[in-house]
């Protein structure tokens, strides 16, 4: 105590001698602190700058992949065929799982997964962890589970209402198609990663999935962001607009679908196009298939297949209208000039093609085509030739791809002039030995619609980017393949096919309209013969003056004629369509007579390939072509002609008016001046109505008023 | 302290007539002198009423420039820390704008999806059927002039 008291008496001593003694003892430590703050700010900083700025950029800089979504695929109208959507997936830490059972029962009752799978999963996910850490290595896998991924709303809404901490949720984009089965041959399919697989999607996957960017992320402690960097800009996938009219694809469908299932038939097609600018506006394929499904054993292994793009069939009698297209075009033959076509049965060598009904004698050209007579055809094939008449299939566009941007698309079968045999001028005038897409028969009657021209099927209007510019889909330049007038013609001719022919079911009330049934027989491979099924097709247009809209309808593998399973598809889609599509009518609304008797409608190209054909050169003689002003007995000996003949045979007190309707201006005069009739012409074009109607006993003198439009 | 002065002897009093005090004498029964034993207090009574503050002008100045130069610090370093700082709240603003923005564009992509869900021709033709409305037949549709397009586009809601 005594020497600390001591002590203390001469620091006060030594501090009155040296004042600043303790300021520089406290001046020493203080830099002596500082220096330690610096020497180990160094040594942070400087030294191991490399370590701790690994970990902090570890902890605080995130390399973020951003997603682009994927583009929506809408209707000319704007509505919604695909879109992505983030959907909840649900993913467990089964290490961090309290009650492996209970939850396996709680998440398969939430989810609909089996308990009994998810339990075994969870138990050898933490199987493996243990053993892992017991034999000191490193286990397979996190211990991450998903448990369902991409689930619905509903189902995301009832687990999280649980409040499991132990269950994580994370978003994926998922593909939904909200019409379901509507138009889903065309939209297609993508698969788990949302890669297209199948129609557009596959096509224009890369313009629709776009290219996913980086961000660089720097975060607080917490995993708050607070800076980042875009080192790859995301570029989101292209929207795209189709041509397809939802409403019209629908109709399509449901009409195809019933047809289908009515006449039993194994496949079939619809395709419904605008003419003049080749836009598809519906495009249906039979059977169905629901896209938001993925694909199952119950599923029709054709299900998927788009049959109007990649399946090709032997058209039929639809082909016809290519014959007698390239018959105006390239000879003298006009639609009033006659055909000799016998008793109804030709012989080519050993191969016999005979008319489906009994012989028609001598029909004039347009009667050819309205009847649909093989041999008629045949006579027309053989009189344009064979060089011409392939040249003309190549012009509708037959035998090469359309370009639309589906994949898979059939570019159909027209062998080439030096592997034809001697008979195959007869069979291709008829629709045989060629195969078509039922888009090409669309394509092809597109151009006696639109006026002679080759229109290239558009089935994209537009792509745009979100929030970017409006990209307009190219539009090709169409060839030119037929001449106007030869176009109008042709549509007269068909016109007949509809008012007169084997097309009666395609009248359409209010609305004129023209088209050719087909009906081809199905060859057997097996047994190298036709059978008795039938491709069943009708191609049309309507009206007829301008035509809106062309309609193809194939049924494929039915036992009844294409006028009768396929023309009445196309009456109620042509119906449909031209009421959406605001197109004023151009006849009374005058509904027309069912069609009392199907063999009216019997077209069936009959061709007998059970043994080889012979040389074309013992064909007989082709009928020599009558000129282009017909006689008045020549005239007389016409199908229709008798038919007036008949009719005045039923008059009483006079002649009775004959019928004139759907005929031009020189037949009915023609046919009047051959009945000794007299008529009074109103307007041009073909005969929409009479007065007085026809059958009615006429007073001498008595004029036929004709309305022509 | 004050009291242990009062109660002992103090070490510099006087030494008594016999000369020997009790800290240096032979004595070993007195008290050991404790450690600072020498220093004591006591109070002295200042008045310093009437003492007053000498006028310092330039002392004052001193201080105030001191004073704004602190100031002038502080706010230096405000200003350069300030942009940092800033930078960061707007950072955090951002990116809780952005997730706000995300967030929003998926309930719109579902909202569009959910609409085009009740708007497919499917759900409106069950929707039809029990309402028990049918296709209009042919001649029961009127057209409208159809050259003004808003006559299409009456047929078109017509038909939707």
């Amino acid at each position: 105590m005594l020497a600390w008291g001591r002590r203390a008496k001469d620091e006060r001593i030594r501090e009155r001698a040296h004042p600043g003694a303790r300021l520089f003892l406290l001046g020493a430590g203080a830099l002596l602190w500082a220096i330690l703050i610096l020497c180990r700010l160094v040594q942070l900083q400087v030294v191991s700058h490399k370590t701790y700025k690994e970990q902090a950029d570890h902890q605080q800089n995130h390399i973020l992949r951003v997603d682009a979504p994927r583009g929506s695929v809408l209707d000319r109208e704007g509505h919604v065929l695909a879109m992505s959507v983030p959907a909840d997936s649900v993913a467990i830490d089964p290490l961090l799982v309290p009650d492996r059972p209970l939850a396996a029962s709680i998440l398969s009752r939430a989810l609909g997964v089996d308990r009994e799978e998810l339990l075994g999963r969870m138990d050898a996910a933490v199987e493996e962890q243990r053993s892992a850490r017991e034999q000191k290595r490193k286990p397979k896998g996190t211990g991450f589970l998903w448990v369902k991924r991409k689930i619905a709303p509903g189902e995301a809404e009832a687990l999280r209402s649980l409040k499991l901490d132990w269950v994580e949720f994370r978003k994926e984009p998922h593909r939904y198609y909200p019409d379901g089965q509507l138009a889903s041959h065309v939209v297609g399919t993508v698969d788990f990663q949302e890669r297209g697989n199948l129609g557009l999607e596959q096509r224009m996957d890369r313009d629709l999935n776009g290219r996913a960017g980086k961000v660089s992320m720097l975060t607080d402690v917490t995993g708050r962001p607070i800076e980042s960097t875009v080192s790859a800009v995301a570029e989101p996938g292209q929207s795209i607009t189709l041509s397809i009219d939802e409403s019209i694809q629908f109709v399509a469908e449901r009409e195809l679908k019933a047809a289908c299932e009515l006449y039993h038939a194994s496949s079939g097609s619809t395709v419904v196009m605008d003419p003049h600018s080749g836009e598809i506006l519906a495009m249906a394929s039979y059977p169905i298939f629901d896209p938001n499904q993925p694909p199952s054993s119950d599923e029709a292994p054709s299900a998927r297949f788009d049959h109007p793009v990649s399946v090709a069939f032997e058209p039929g009698s639809v082909f016809k209208i290519v014959t007698v297209s390239a018959a105006l075009e390239t000879t003298s033959l006009r639609p009033e000039s006659l055909i000799n076509c016998g008793n109804g049965t030709i012989r080519l060598g050993s191969r016999v093609i005979h008319e489906a009904h009994h012989g028609y004698g001598t029909l004039a050209v347009a009667d050819v085509l309205a009847k649909s007579s093989n041999i008629g055809a045949i006579q027309i094939g053989l009189k344009v030739g064979d060089k011409n008449l392939l040249d003309y299939v190549h012009k509708f566009g037959f035998g090469r791809t359309t370009g639309i941007p589906l994949p898979a698309e059939s570019s159909g079968m027209i062998r080439d002039l030096k592997h034809w045999g001697k008979t195959s001028i007869a069979s291709v005038a008829m629709g045989h030995e060629v195969s078509t897409t039922a888009l090409q028969l669309a394509q092809a009657c597109s151009v006696i619609a639109n006026g002679g021209v080759l229109v290239k099927p558009r089935l994209i209007l537009k792509r745009q980017r979100p929030g970017g510019k409006v990209e307009n889909e190219p539009v090709s330049a169409p060839e030119r393949v037929l001449k106007a007038e030869t176009a109008i013609t042709m549509r007269q001719m068909m016109e007949g096919v509809v008012l007169r022919g084997t097309g009666k079911g395609a009248r359409l009330a209010g609305y004129t309209s023209g088209g050719k049934t087909g009906s081809a027989q199905i060859f057997d491979l097996e047994t190298k013969h036709y059978t008795h099924m039938y491709n069943g097709s009708f191609v049309g247009f309507a009206p007829v003056t301008n035509p809106a809209v062309v309609i193809a309808v194939t049924l494929n593998g039915v036992h009844m004629f294409g006028g009768v399973v396929a023309a009445p598809v196309f009456k109620t889609v042509a119906t449909e369509t031209l009421r959406l599509l605001a197109v004023p009518k151009d006849i009374p609304e005058v509904e027309p007579p069912p069609l009392a008797n199907p063999e009216e409608a019997n077209d069936v190209a009959i061709a007998d390939m059970s043994t080889p054909p012979e040389d074309l050169e013992q064909l007989p003689a082709p009928p020599t072509v009558a000129p282009k002003t017909a006689s008045a007995p020549a005239q007389a000996a016409s199908p229709s002609t008798v038919a007036v003949a008949g009719a005045s045979s039923v008059a009483v007190a006079g002649p009775a008016a004959p019928s004139f309707e759907g005929k031009t201006v020189r037949a009915v005069i023609e046919q009047s001046m051959a009945m000794g009739v007299q008529v009074e012409v109103v307007g041009s074009g073909i005969a929409r109505q009479q007065a007085p109607p026809p059958g009615s006993p006429l007073n001498p003198g008595e004029k036929v008023k004709v309305l022509f439009r | 302290m004050a009291t242990r002065a009062i109660s002992f002897k103090r070490a510099d009093q006087p030494v008594a007539a016999g000369g020997e005090t009790w800290t240096s004498g032979p004595d070993a029964r007195k008290l050991r002198p404790l450690p600072s034993e020498d220093v004591y207090f006591f109070t002295k009574k200042i008045d310093n009423s009437r003492v007053v503050r000498e006028a310092d002008p330039a002392g004052h100045r001193r201080a105030v420039q001191a004073g704004l130069k602190g100031f002038a610090v502080a706010g230096l370093l405000i200003l350069l820390l300030m942009p940092r700082a800033l930078e960061m709240v707007a950072g955090y603003r951002i990116h809780s704008l952005a997730a706000d923005h995300a967030r929003l564009v998926n309930q719109k992509a579902a909202i569009a999806l959910e609409e085009a869900q009740l708007e497919s021709p499917q759900r409106l033709q069950v929707l039809a059927g029990q309402l028990r409305l049918v296709n209009p037949d042919p001649k029961h549709v009127v057209m409208l002039n159809s050259a003004k397009p808003d006559s299409a586009l009456a047929m078109m809601n017509v038909g939707r």
